[in-house]
């Protein structure tokens, strides 16, 4: 059931009209909790027993650890008289210990799961090529990935730790928990909703409110414009690319030239940009109309000026678990305070490159770390570690060489304010983006940089005038490609310089006639111009693959 | 906090008014998507004047019902049927309409009118089983040109079944599958919307290209009574539409058109078509081989046919009188009773008819290779030269 076709429309309706139509509102998130397990069971039947297990784990392990921490801390205060502040320390060392174990535990298990559903089949044929053997030999296992793994996995765990760090209380119905994990509109692709800022959303409770409906409705085709108009018609030339052997060639012509490689990595940074946001919308604007307010995940990200703040504008709620889950515990550990002092300690320390160094290498490694994650989360591929060690790279370099850079522009007399430099720094972070997604495009790390030398020493504009009609789309369909990315790009500078997050909210500026003719547009272009029907096999959502 | 009288006055009227303005804009998009399914979906062809037209006839006004695919459009005329004999017929006939788009076609016909006899041209069961099921925009044509009702429903689905069930609510409402149709069809607009703007048309769905091919004497294999067994699919298709027929209480005519056959497909489609044939006559139909008359009918394979499967004007014309003698004599259809108006409507037809040979003639003789099929401006130049 996709996001974008009718059942799921049909179910979210109903869902939504029972949501409402329930009288005692109190109970409103059991509607949301069997809509979920509906949702779940009828898309991922035969794996439902993995986000059970996640489910079940996580919620037994969060409670025990704030029943170890609540122990604790009455056993403390129950002896207060009597026990010495060493006493008093080592019981708490010692029940934090425990606290540890019981997360471990619970993490090794889940992100073992995790593991063995999507990395086990990679490592294992990786490490039979290492040893020389054929990856076709190594062992393997033969099960398709559970609808939303990497989500679920992520949330849940991330309101785990949360419970360990005692930031969050931790939920003691078991099914308010399980609607918390398997909540339908984001586990397909997201956001990675943290559980302070979702969950008691979840639970509370919700009247009809008309902001919100037009909010929702108004986000929801948005989303569908930007899926079905404008990454479903780019994804079937995108699809064309690889039916046709991408760089391997066909027998129709000897392999894609330069430009042609380049166009279809510009199409794809589109495609995949409406595509995923597109989705997130759509979910947004579902939960809006309940009166549920999903994180933003993206804001703009094309109009990043450097890498990192694309990563803070991309994915955001993805970029936000990584930050708060893998870059503190690096950044913050004993060992790298130990690195930076060793660095500051020594003849290169007392530098001036050496003190810059001493107070960001350990930032900057913990940087690369994550973004190798990052690459790792999307998935088990070479090309995709490829594009986490160029993304961490990137960000890693950025920090180390910040003073060269600085000095190397105020030499230049560059004003970092002018509007020339902000548009140059944004084309400039657009190019490092797009080579990260040639990985992604790519079949693996040795085509993604065939690729790359072919942009670079092959540009020809007589045969990409000749390759493009192989990918058999139409004028009308490049023309709606067009317009769509020029509506898209209208928008968001709008939204980027108001500083707001959806179309209907730079709306409701608007007079009610001018909203009401917005969202009949919309409609219509979604209508008329989207990609859907048996003509079409709609390219289902790319980052529902992770 | 309880609301006061005139709060409640004033959020009545504001749930009022939004109320209208969300029904206004399902309105306004309902009318859209329908003004946009009829008029820009399925881009403007020869099909499509045809289709349209049929929906024209006077109620009750068609005796015989020609369905099939091209052959019968090409191999019959209408027209010159009622010049001929009096009765009057209608080709509601789509180019390359496989068995699937016969019985929609029938109930398509029995909205308006109550053919005494349905003649059917085997060409459509001819096709092998994937192409039958695959063939799906005769029938969506047939779809998008019928008013939305229960009826149109059932039919989707039954089309559904016969091709792909998880097209069914596209066949039900086509602009699902032709949506994206709309820009590129708003430049025909105008000519869609010229065809909508008169009554029926004297052309009564005639089609040909003016064009003679010249073909060697036809291969004895054409004569064949060789038969390849039908798919399963296929047969309950065939069968379905005979018992639907034979509920309604019309009877069929199977009819072979001929055509100059040349190739291994042909022959088979010829078989394939035997097996029609036969499949008809044990359910109690009539049938006939004009394939196996071809010489009979007095067909001159050198002159006759614009390509080896249709015939030009001088074929349809042959084709027409002998077919049309046959079901006059052999199926008993007479002269149709028609009030004054319509009497006068359709020998026009007939003369108009008549003309367009003419038109048709000068063409060939010139090299002029055109469609020649139901539309404003063909039926402009024929009235410029009726009214010389």
């Amino acid at each position: 059931m996709a996001l974008t076709s009718l059942p799921f429309a049909a179910f979210a309706i109903i869902t939504g009209i029972v949501y409402f139509a329930v009288p005692k509102k109190q109970y409103q998130w059991v509607v949301l909790l069997i809509a979920s397990s509906f949702f779940y069971v009828y898309n991922s039947f035969q794996y439902t027993v993995f986000i059970l297990v996640t489910i079940i784990t996580i919620y037994l392990a969060a409670t025990k650890m704030a029943d170890i921490s609540k122990y604790t801390k009455a056993e403390v205060k129950n002896h207060k008289a009597e026990w010495s502040k060493e006493e008093k320390k080592a019981f708490k060392d010692a029940s934090q210990k425990k606290r540890r174990r019981v997360l471990a535990a619970c993490l090794i298990l889940n992100f073992g799961i995790l593991f063995l559903l999507k990395y086990f089949n990679f490592f294992s044929g990786s490490i039979a090529s290492l040893l020389g053997g054929s990856p076709d030999e190594a062992p393997q296992i033969h099960l398709l990935l559970p609808l939303g793994v990497s989500f679920y996995t992520f949330i849940a765990t991330g309101y785990l730790i949360d419970v360990y760090r005692e930031t969050v209380e931790p939920e003691r119905n078991i099914f308010k928990f399980a609607l918390f994990v398997s909540f339908f509109p984001q586990i397909i692709q997201g956001p990675i909703s943290s559980y302070n800022k979702l969950h008691s959303q979840l639970i509370g409770e919700h009247k009809l409110e008309w902001i919100n409906f037009k909010q929702g409705v108004m986000n929801i085709f948005w989303g569908l414009f930007k899926k079905l108009v404008i990454a479903d018609c780019a994804w079937r030339g995108i699809k064309a690319y690889y039916a046709n052997g991408g760089l391997n060639g066909t027998a129709d012509f000897e392999g894609y030239g330069g430009t042609m490689v380049l166009f279809i990595s510009l199409l794809y940074a589109l495609q995949l940009y409406t595509d995923f946001s597109g989705g997130i919308d759509i979910s947004r604007g579902i939960c809006r109309i309940m009166g549920i307010e999903l994180e933003v995940n993206f804001r703009q990200p094309y109009f990043s000026k450097s890498i990192s703040e694309y990563w803070r504008r991309w994915h955001i709620t993805l970029g936000a678990w990584m930050k708060n889950y893998v870059f503190y515990p690096i950044a913050m550990s004993d060992l790298s305070k130990r690195i930076s002092a060793a660095i500051a300690g020594s003849s290169f320390g007392k530098t001036a490159a050496g003190k810059h160094l001493s107070k960001v290498f350990t930032t900057a490694m913990a940087s690369f770390i994550v973004f190798l994650c990052v690459g790792i989360w999307h998935g088990a591929n070479s090309k995709y570690i490829g594009f986490g060690v160029w993304n961490g790279l990137i960000i890693m370099l950025s920090a180390m060489l910040g003073p060269v850079y600085d000095k190397s522009r105020n030499a230049l007399h560059i004003n970092s304010e002018a509007a020339w430099w902000k548009l140059f720094q944004m084309l400039r972070t657009f190019v490092i983006v797009l080579i990260g997604y040639i990985f992604d495009i790519a079949d693996n790390f040795t085509n993604a940089i065939q690729m790359m030398k072919l942009i670079i020493s092959d540009q020809n504009k007589s045969v990409f005038m000749e390759q493009i009609k192989t990918l058999g789309l139409y004028k009308t369909e490049y023309a709606t490609i067009m317009l769509g990315a020029m509506i898209l790009l209208y928008i968001s500078i709008r939204l980027e310089i108001t500083s707001l997050d959806t179309p209907g909210e730079l709306l409701e500026r608007r007079s009610g006639f001018i909203q009401w003719l917005a969202l009949l547009g919309l409609i219509m272009l979604v209508l008329v111009l989207g990609t859907y029907g048996p003509l079409y096999d709609p390219a289902e959502f790319v980052y529902m693959q992770f | 906090m309880t609301e006061t009288k005139p709060e409640i006055k004033s959020n009545r009227k504001k749930y009022l008014k939004r109320t209208i303005a969300v029904a206004a804009l399902l309105a306004i998009v309902l009318s859209a998507v329908s003004f946009m399914q009829y008029y820009l979906c399925i881009p403007m062809t020869t099909d499509v004047t045809r289709i349209i037209q049929f929906g024209k006839e006077p109620e009750n006004s068609i005796d015989v019902l020609v369905l099939g695919s091209s052959q019968s459009y090409s191999g019959f005329s209408s027209a010159y049927a009622y010049g001929k004999f009096g009765y009057t017929s209608y080709p509601l006939v789509i180019a390359g309409s496989s068995c699937t788009a016969w019985k929609p076609a029938v109930k398509k016909a029995l909205w308006t009118q109550k053919p005494k006899l349905i003649a059917i041209d085997t060409f459509g069961g001819g096709y092998d089983a994937d192409t039958v099921r695959s063939r799906k925009y005769p029938l969506y044509m047939l779809s998008n040109y019928t008013p939305l009702s229960a009826e149109r429903m059932e039919t989707a689905y039954e089309m559904s079944v016969r091709s792909d069930e998880s097209d069914a609510l596209s066949y039900a409402f086509p602009f699902i599958r032709y949506h994206t149709k709309v820009p590129s069809n708003l430049l025909s607009i105008q000519e869609r919307m010229a065809i909508d703007s008169y009554g029926p048309s004297p052309l009564k769905g005639v089609e040909t290209i003016t064009d003679a091919e010249e073909f060697k004497p036809l291969d004895e294999e054409c004569f064949s009574s060789d038969k390849i067994e039908l798919d399963q699919n296929t047969e309950e298709i065939i069968t379905d539409f005979i018992d639907f027929c034979s509920d309604e209480g019309i009877p069929v005519l199977f009819v072979k058109y001929p055509s100059v056959m040349l190739y291994p497909k042909d022959f088979n489609a010829n078989k394939r078509m035997n097996s029609v044939l036969e499949l008809a006559e044990s359910k109690g139909c009539a049938t006939l081989d004009l394939e196996k008359a071809f010489y009979d009918i007095g067909l001159d394979e050198t002159t006759d046919y614009y390509n080896r499967s249709h015939p030009n004007v001088r074929g349809q014309k042959k084709i027409t009188e002998y077919l049309g003698k046959y079901i006059q004599d052999e199926m008993g259809i007479g002269p149709s009773e028609l009030d004054a108006s319509l009497s006068e409507d359709w020998d026009k037809a007939a003369a108009y008819y008549e003309i367009l040979c003419d038109i048709a003639e000068e063409m060939i003789a010139n090299g002029e290779v055109r469609t020649l099929a139901d539309s404003p401006r063909l039926l402009e130049m024929i009235t410029e030269r009726a009214n010389d």
